[in-house]
């Protein structure tokens, strides 16, 4: 939790060409090489959650081990795509409550409640997912790592639909923010293998495997 | 936002309990057609059911003193997950030991928790729900089955419809009203634990699209109930009936239903051979599966800390239960797509069936609809 506000901190006051150098000299571009990887996903996700689009993840990857497997990257990407998720919903939040039509927020129309609850579905199932792709260090077997980037690639294009379909034509204005926080995730819904690249690896494995079914299969990985 | 799921590992002490529930599933499971193993929690099994209980596998969470095993909720869900997951068959005491067991343990008098929770436990005694009615579906607080006081207790009139099981149980828990009318909304309702042996009590049986009768009406016609049938509170009704719900709603049923047809048909995948489109679609399950799974978990996690996570039972249940629709849609594509391949009639049939019922997935225990709208509360909308 320090760590995260702290790092947030940093985030917020070093902007375009500071960043990378300021994470490095407060030393978070290591922070692979000091702390365990579900320790780093909340960073990962406050990165996310401000669409940062440096090249964070891949550097803190690189220190710590010099040729990163792609599953390890993605699992990074997929917390990021969970931060991101988090913040975009947040703001379809805002505005909901504040953008006014027919006399009322738009958020006390049940057509729009609904889409906010679908989106909230897939921003908590894409944030399990990244966790439990981050929970296994620096080498995430490939079921895991599968799993997590795919759950997160295929909740991208929902996440970003809704987030747009509440803002209205706001939300496509340059000067307006939603559309770095959308083209972010689906920048990194391409990253690293998108979902049905994953789909392919991780659906092999399990015709392969010998499992007894798909629970005992799921439990073994 | 919703900052309570967290990732959370099953203690081991829980895990350990695999072993017992697979010994019982190697011996009254596995041998069943797939076309049996399918219908799961909708399936009757009064052999299994008692096992269950004689192993110490039902009521999990419930007082040694009442005969439970007086464990967390993290040991039911492996129990169950297992269950499920294998397809056993487990509606006789389902709902039972998923809530009415554990209404009666929060709301029930000591003489009712002595009566009822130990042949809950051993599965000897099963219970179904009655909440739903001709006129109220959704709108739950709009039930017009009444109990008025006599001398000795209370009179029952009225009709449920719905009701899974109603005619292979013992007991009822009816939500009914106690005083005013249907204008007072969710004042002067009450629980009632309901004998569906007593006379003024008429079970009719509803086929379900398949041809299977799990689902009944229950008509009670001036059914006499003693003083003692009264669960919790008189007036208290609503708020217990969301506590039951609660518990209805944060297992982790809802991810399963499908999974048996899942692995059903990878079994055919291995043996007809899978391209790139259905080993795609295969890994698309397994991950989605994957993160219902670990939130299954993190929705237990919240039940053991304490508290009733109706919101987030609320999100994995509209996902999961969109996941678990989502098997036999595509599988019927994906079968369908291969004409001239041959497909055992048992996985055929076992499909046809699950897209039968797969819409009942999302209507059970509140509809996709109504989840929305509580998740949407929980997200601060009104
Ligand atoms: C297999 C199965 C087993 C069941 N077992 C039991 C049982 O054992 N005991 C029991 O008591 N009940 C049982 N039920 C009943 C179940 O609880 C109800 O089906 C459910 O609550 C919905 O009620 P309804 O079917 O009357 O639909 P309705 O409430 O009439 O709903 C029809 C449609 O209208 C929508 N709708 C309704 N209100 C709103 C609203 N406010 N906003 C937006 N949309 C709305 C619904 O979402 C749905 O799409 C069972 C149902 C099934 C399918």
């Amino acid at each position: 939790m320090e760590l995260r506000a702290a790092f947030e901190r940093l985030l917020d006051a070093n902007a375009g060409d500071a960043l990378m150098p300021a994470l490095d000299g407060a030393g978070y571009l290591d922070a692979l090489r000091e702390l365990p990887l579900s320790e780093v996903e909340p960073l990962l996700r406050a990165l996310g959650a401000r669409a940062v689009d440096a090249p964070v993840a891949e550097t803190m990857a690189v220190r710590a081990v010099a040729a990163p497997s792609r599953s390890l990257l993605a699992v990074m990407a997929a917390a990021e795509m969970a931060g991101i998720g988090e913040r975009l919903l947040e703001m379809s939040l805002e505005h909901a409550n504040t953008r006014r039509q027919f006399g009322k927020p738009i958020g006390g129309f049940q057509a729009i409640q609904q889409q906010l609850a679908v989106m909230a579905e897939q921003v908590v199932l894409t944030r399990i997912a990244a966790q439990s792709g981050c929970a296994h260090g620096l080498e995430p077997p490939l079921v895991e790592a599968a799993a997590a980037k795919s759950v997160a690639s295929s909740a991208a294009p929902t996440i970003t639909a809704i987030a747009h379909a509440v803002h209205g034509a706001i939300g496509i204005a340059r000067e307006f923010p939603l559309h770095r926080f959308t083209a972010r995730l689906h920048a990194l819904r391409m990253s690293h293998g998108s979902e049905s690249y994953w789909n392919r690896t991780l659906g092999k494995i399990r015709i392969e495997a010998e499992a007894e079914n798909s629970l005992d299969f799921l439990r073994h990985v | 936002m919703f900052d309570a799921l967290q990732l959370t590992r099953i203690p081991a002490e829980d895990e350990a309990l695999r072993g017992k529930v697979r010994a019982l599933i190697a011996e009254h499971v596995l041998h069943r057609p797939v076309t049996e193993r399918v219908r799961s929690w909708m399936g009757i099994d009064a052999d299994f059911s008692r096992a269950l209980g004689a192993a110490g596998l039902l009521g999990l969470t419930l007082p040694v003193d009442y005969g439970g095993a007086g464990r967390g909720p993290f040991a039911r869900y492996v129990v169950v997950e297992e269950l499920l997951a294998a397809g056993a068959s487990v509606g006789l005491h389902w709902i039972a030991d998923r809530q009415s067991a554990l209404v009666i343990l929060t709301f029930g008098t000591e003489a009712q928790k002595r009566s009822y929770l130990p042949r809950i436990c051993r599965g000897e005694l099963f219970f179904c729900i009655g909440m739903s009615e001709p006129e109220a579906g959704s709108d739950l607080a709009s039930v017009r089955t009444g109990a008025e006081r006599t001398e000795t207790g209370w009179r029952l009139t009225g009709q449920k419809i719905w009701t899974t099981a109603a005619h292979l149980c013992d007991y009822a828990i009816a939500l009914v009203r106690t005083s005013g009318t249907a204008a007072d909304r969710h004042r002067g309702l009450s629980q009632f634990i309901v004998d569906l042996k007593a006379p003024g009590v008429t079970i009719r049986g509803i086929e379900d699209a398949t041809g299977h009768r799990d689902f009944n009406e229950l008509f009670f016609d001036g059914v006499e109930l003693a003083a003692d049938a009264l669960l919790g509170e008189e007036g208290a009704g609503w708020a217990q009936v969301n506590a039951e719900l609660a518990f209805e709603r944060s297992g982790p049923e809802r991810i399963w239903s499908s999974a048996v047809l899942l692995d059903s048909w990878i079994g055919h995948l291995k043996q007809a051979g899978a391209d790139e489109v259905r080993t795609e679609r295969v890994g698309g399950f397994m991950a989605q599966l994957s993160a219902l799974r670990a939130l299954s978990i993190a929705v237990t996690a919240r039940l053991a800390a304490g508290e009733q996570p109706v919101v987030e039972a609320s999100l994995v249940k509209d996902l999961g239960t969109s996941f678990e629709q989502a098997i036999p849609a595509a599988i019927a594509d994906d079968l369908g797509g291969h004409p001239d391949e041959a497909v055992a009639p048992q996985l055929r049939a076992a499909l046809i069936d699950a897209l039968a019922l797969a819409p009942a997935y999302s209507l059970r225990g509140g509809t996709r609809e109504i989840l929305r709208g509580i998740i949407a509360r929980g997200l601060g909308l009104r």
